[in-house]
């Protein structure tokens, strides 16, 4: 059986940063959603009230976060490629959930922060990448994320990258 | 046996779970190991002995029968349990349901909700303190959320909002006078490293995971054996078909899949391929999107 690595990682940052989203983008294009989790979704689509699927209710497990829109506790999602089997921890942005947060960054090999391009970095993107370096977490990812809504400025980007 | 260092993601998973099991031996008094016979469960078995041996297992195997199991199922419990020398303790909601401890609904035919009294009273009879499972993250969306350790109160109940931390492979077992832990060794693997494991292993199942035939009813887009709890309703036409279990449940609410897999080599290349969870073929998990989270509230494993 040929041999195949494991990478974990976690996603953090602030609340409604696009944590979730991500993660359900990977699984989506990965192929690794199956169809009664894309059924179970659409059926799921209209408790938030907007009507669209929202690729965060795949993460979102328990139905207080549902509920609320937020993520309380750590989830963990499973994809492979042919090279790779990966173990991601979706974790929570609040800061009274922190302690979840630590829970499932603790295992993780690499560690995404996503800053939102409009608000830059702020405190829980600092605080999780302190608890990055904290728990040791070898390699950090910084993504920027919802550069759509910066109209794809460059020079935004840059900003948020010095400021880091 | 590669000569190099290197781990791969099947040795990782193992030693994690491995750990687990020892750590469980070390932190608890009194821990049981769920084993129905099942895929999952089997894999538990073999990282006991590779946590154990040559010693005993030092934990006895528990089992809820429904009394609507797979018989091959049953048959291929008692015999592994016997041939790995442990002690198989079985106890039955039928007996539950006439002592009073599990209560149906009016026409309620399932069994599912009534294992979950039947499984408190066995902790209790027991005194169980922990008992190791082999529920995984990958199943369904509320087991995405629970802990390695996952504490339950002394009504047996998870509450979802207040899990413990749980850093690196530090596991909190702390319980008072009542409470017990479920531990779910196989949290992170999914459905392929199983089979996977199972053959690297050369690890046996029970028969029904491979391709037979069958006598079935098609309803709600599955095949449901025909047995004498589940007859054809009237319209329903009865069939023939060449099928497998992916998951095994009641044999009142598994869906049998077609598939021509006779082997492992198969059954990996059907999962590589497969574009629904094995979950999609319980009708249990089907009946609202918190099923799985309300049931594990009221103490299911
Ligand atoms: N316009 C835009 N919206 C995004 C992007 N990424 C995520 N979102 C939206 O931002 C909101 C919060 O995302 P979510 O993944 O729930 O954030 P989390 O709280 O960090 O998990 C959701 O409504 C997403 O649809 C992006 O790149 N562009």
């Amino acid at each position: 059986m040929s041999s195949i690595d494991l990478l974990r990682f976690n996603t953090s940052g602030s609340v409604d940063d696009g944590k979730s989203t991500l993660i359900g983008r990977l699984l989506y294009d990965s192929k690794s959603l199956m169809e009664d989790q894309i059924e179970a979704l659409e059926r799921s689509a209209d408790i938030t009230g907007g009507g669209q699927i929202n690729l965060a209710n795949l993460t979102d497990g328990l139905r207080a976060e549902r509920e609320q829109g937020i993520t309380i506790d750590v989830a963990y999602r499973y994809f492979a490629t042919p090279r790779r089997k990966f173990i991601i921890a979706d974790t929570p942005g609040h800061v009274q959930y922190t302690r979840n947060m630590v829970t499932g960054a603790s295992t993780a090999n690499l560690s995404i922060v996503l800053v939102d391009a409009r608000a830059g970095v702020i405190e829980q993107s600092r605080r999780h990448t302190a608890i990055a370096s904290l728990l040791q977490i070898p390699h950090v990812i910084v993504a920027v994320n919802k550069m759509d809504l910066v109209d794809w400025s460059e020079a935004r980007f840059n900003e948020i990258r010095d400021e880091f | 046996m590669p000569t190099d260092y290197h781990i791969d993601h099947l040795q990782h998973l193992e030693s994690e779970a491995i750990h687990i099991m020892r750590e469980v031996a070390g932190e608890f008094e009194r821990p049981a190991l769920l084993f129905s016979g099942g895929k999952d469960s089997i894999c538990l078995l073999r990282l006991a002995e590779k946590a154990f041996r040559p010693s005993d297992i030092p934990m006895p195997f528990l089992n809820v029968d429904t009394g609507h199991h797979f018989p091959e199922l049953n048959e291929f419990r008692d015999r592994r349990a016997k041939e790995l020398g442990g002690k198989l303790i079985v106890r039955k909601v039928e007996d539950a349901i006439a002592k009073g401890i599990a209560v149906p609904a009016p026409g309620e035919i399932s069994r599912n909700k009534l294992q979950i009294p039947t499984l408190l009273a066995a902790i209790d009879e027991f005194r169980f303190d922990a008992c190791i499972g082999g529920a995984r993250r990958d199943e369904e969306k509320a087991r995405a959320k629970e802990r390695f350790f996952s504490f339950r109160d002394s009504f047996g109940q998870w509450d979802p909002k207040n899990q413990r931390p749980e850093l690196w492979n530090l596991y909190n077992g702390r319980l008072n006078e009542g409470e017990n832990m479920r531990i779910f060794p196989l949290s992170n693997w999914t459905e392929m490293d199983v089979w996977q494991y199972i053959k690297r292993e050369k690890l046996e199942v029970p028969s029904i995971y491979f391709s037979h035939r069958r006598t079935c009813v098609r309803r709600h887009g599955q095949w449901l054996p025909v047995t004498d709890i589940l007859p054809p309703r009237a319209g329903e036409r009865v069939e023939e078909v060449t099928v497998r279990v992916r998951t095994i449940g009641d044999i009142i609410s598994t869906g049998c899949v077609e598939s021509p897999a006779t082997n492992y080599d198969d059954i990996i290349a059907e999962i590589a391929a497969a574009r629904v969870t094995e979950r999609g073929s319980r009708a249990d998990d089907k009946a609202s999107e918190a099923a799985m989270e309300d049931r594990k509230k009221q103490g299911y494993f």
